[in-house]
């Protein structure tokens, strides 16, 4: 969990990220790459939250 | 009179006379009343009233993330847009951006930073020895008039998101007063519900936003990227320089806007936080610093966030048919999530906005407990809010914000640096318990009046202003201190 929640929290940005390039090169649709964007968002968001909590635990605790 | 400026003066007058306006409507105030609001005041600020000890020190990487999540917020997706509007062309824009960013790096490492670390000192307790208790008291006042200003900019940044669902207009670029019924009521909606999360929280609210600001950087450069097609850029980006010179920094102004040139950028970009770095606010940021070159990481703000940020909104309002409505270009460039990092971007940078404001007023409310202080900081900020001019205008009032502080900044930094180094006695206002430093109070007064009849750009006033503060300060010291003996 220490290793898989700061993954998942920077590899759902970096996503958030592809899906806009990925409607610049055409791939995608726009209606596509708003959708994949929102999805995205909601993995970021639900893991930047946890790894935030995890953190504070850890300053709280020391470990 | 050019629109700015008479805003400028109103502004100015505004934020600035508050203390003589209520002086004069209430009366002198006795001594006893301004003995208790000034021990209130150090109460309030005495949690940081020690010099912060070596153990409390951070490390760089705090500075650089400190600095990469404060500056990207609901404010840049206005700026880089108005930048557009403002009709800058594209070699003025990114050399006036670098180079005024640099300048703005280089504020918070040479005059911010050394200070910060030699007296490891809010700007609260220094200028209390500078300048006496009166003049922080007037200072305080007038910063938090400042902040709900700003807090109330963002809270209609964060209103042209939600009323693109409501089909509610956003008020056109040179309105002063609500155009719309439909309008005072959402930003009412919208400031009440900022304002009552701050109140419930401002702790957990921090955590969210630091939460949000990589993701709300992710939104600018995402959204920006995705209209680029809508502009007639190639996939290969072979015509991507001729896209930004032909269609979005064209040098055109829309009409009724002033031309930009190199120079309006390049002051902006240096100016946009001037009264964080000249007028050294952000003493209470780096007194926690190792060393004075920790100041050097402010770039992290400067560059991905206020450059990259400006142009991405740029890109994103040159799509959305160069019309000045946030909610509008972020919602065409990204869809709902667009539409939600204005939101968010609103409400995570009005929150610590509001609550600073609040405590910058709780000093003239003895006694009140902290809600009700940011109830009334929220409430300001909420009909402020409800005027379109203060984020139609915002540029100008970023350089009203920064031009009324930067004097202080001034002092300070004469009292820290030179006055020593002219053999002038230091912390006369301390050491002789003066409420009040009436060099200061006439420097910050004079050089504001000078400024305002300078004859150039609001833009270009502070920098003459700050060496004009500067100089004057040092001759009223080195009078007063011969006179002494």
């Amino acid at each position: 969990m220490k290793i898989l929640i700061p993954l998942l929290t920077v590899l759902s940005l970096v996503a958030c990220l592809g899906t806009g390039i990925a409607h610049f090169q055409g791939r995608v649709t726009f209606n596509a790459y708003t959708t994949a964007f929102i999805l995205f968002s909601v993995v970021y968001f639900v893991s930047a939250t946890v790894w935030s909590e995890m953190r504070k635990k850890k300053e709280r605790t020391g470990r | 009179m050019e629109h700015g400026s008479l805003l400028a003066i109103l502004l100015t007058y505004f934020g600035y006379c508050f203390p003589a306006v209520s002086l004069y409507f209430i009366g002198p105030m006795p001594s006893s009343t301004l003995s208790q609001i000034v021990s209130k005041m150090d109460q309030l600020y005495e949690f940081d009233r020690e010099a912060v000890k070596p153990a409390s020190l951070h490390s760089g990487s705090k500075f650089a993330g400190v600095f990469a999540g404060e500056h990207v917020a609901a404010t840049e997706f206005v700026i880089g847009a108005f930048f557009v509007l403002h009709g800058v062309g594209v070699v003025d824009l990114l050399v006036g951006l670098a180079v005024g960013n640099l300048l703005a790096v280089l504020s918070w490492a040479f005059l911010c930073a050394p200070i910060a670390v030699r007296t490891r000192l809010t700007l609260y307790w220094y200028l209390r020895r500078i300048a006496g208790p009166g003049l922080t008291l007037i200072y305080n006042i007038a910063n938090a008039v400042m902040y709900c200003i700003l807090a109330g900019a963002m809270i209609s940044v964060s209103s042209t998101a939600i009323g693109l669902g409501f089909g509610i207009p956003v008020p056109p670029l040179d309105s002063v007063f609500p155009t719309s019924v439909g309008w005072v009521i959402l930003t009412f909606l919208i400031g009440a519900g900022f304002t009552t999360l701050a109140i419930l929280g401002f702790e957990r609210l921090s955590r969210f936003a630091s939460v949000c600001s990589p993701w709300i950087f992710a939104v600018f450069v995402t959204g920006a990227i995705a209209v680029l097609p809508g502009l007639g850029v190639e996939q290969d980006l072979s015509n991507l320089w001729e896209i930004a010179k032909t269609r979005i920094w064209n040098g055109i102004p829309n009409p009724g806007q002033e031309k930009f040139g190199m120079w309006h950028i390049l002051f902006f970009a240096w100016f946009a936080n001037l009264a964080m770095h000249v007028g050294l606010s952000d003493l209470a940021l780096f007194r926690y610093a190792k060393k004075w070159t920790y100041g050097f990481y402010s770039a992290f703000g400067m560059y991905p966030g206020h450059m990259l940020a400006w142009i991405c909104s740029g890109v994103m309002v040159a799509a959305a048919d160069r019309v000045m409505d946030p909610g509008l270009m972020a919602y065409r460039a990204a869809g709902l999530v667009g539409v939600t990092a204005v939101l968010l971007a609103g409400w995570t940078t009005a929150n610590p906005t509001l609550y600073r404001a609040g405590l910058a007023l709780q000093i003239a409310t003895p006694n009140w407990p902290r809600w009700k202080v940011t109830l009334i900081a929220g409430a300001t900020t909420t009909v402020l809010a409800c005027f379109p001019v203060f984020f139609l205008k915002l540029l100008d009032y970023v350089a009203i914000y920064g031009l009324v502080l930067m004097p202080i900044g001034a002092v300070v930094f004469a009292e820290h640096w030179i006055l020593p180094w002219l053999g002038i006695t230091q912390y006369q206002a301390e050491k002789k318990r003066w409420f009040l430093n009436w060099n200061a109070a006439i420097v910050w007064v004079g050089t504001l009046v000078v400024c305002y009849f300078m004859p150039f750009h609001l833009y270009f006033r502070w920098l003459p202003g700050y060496f004009i503060a500067l100089i004057s300060y040092v001759v009223l010291q080195r009078v007063a201190d011969s006179k002494r003996g």
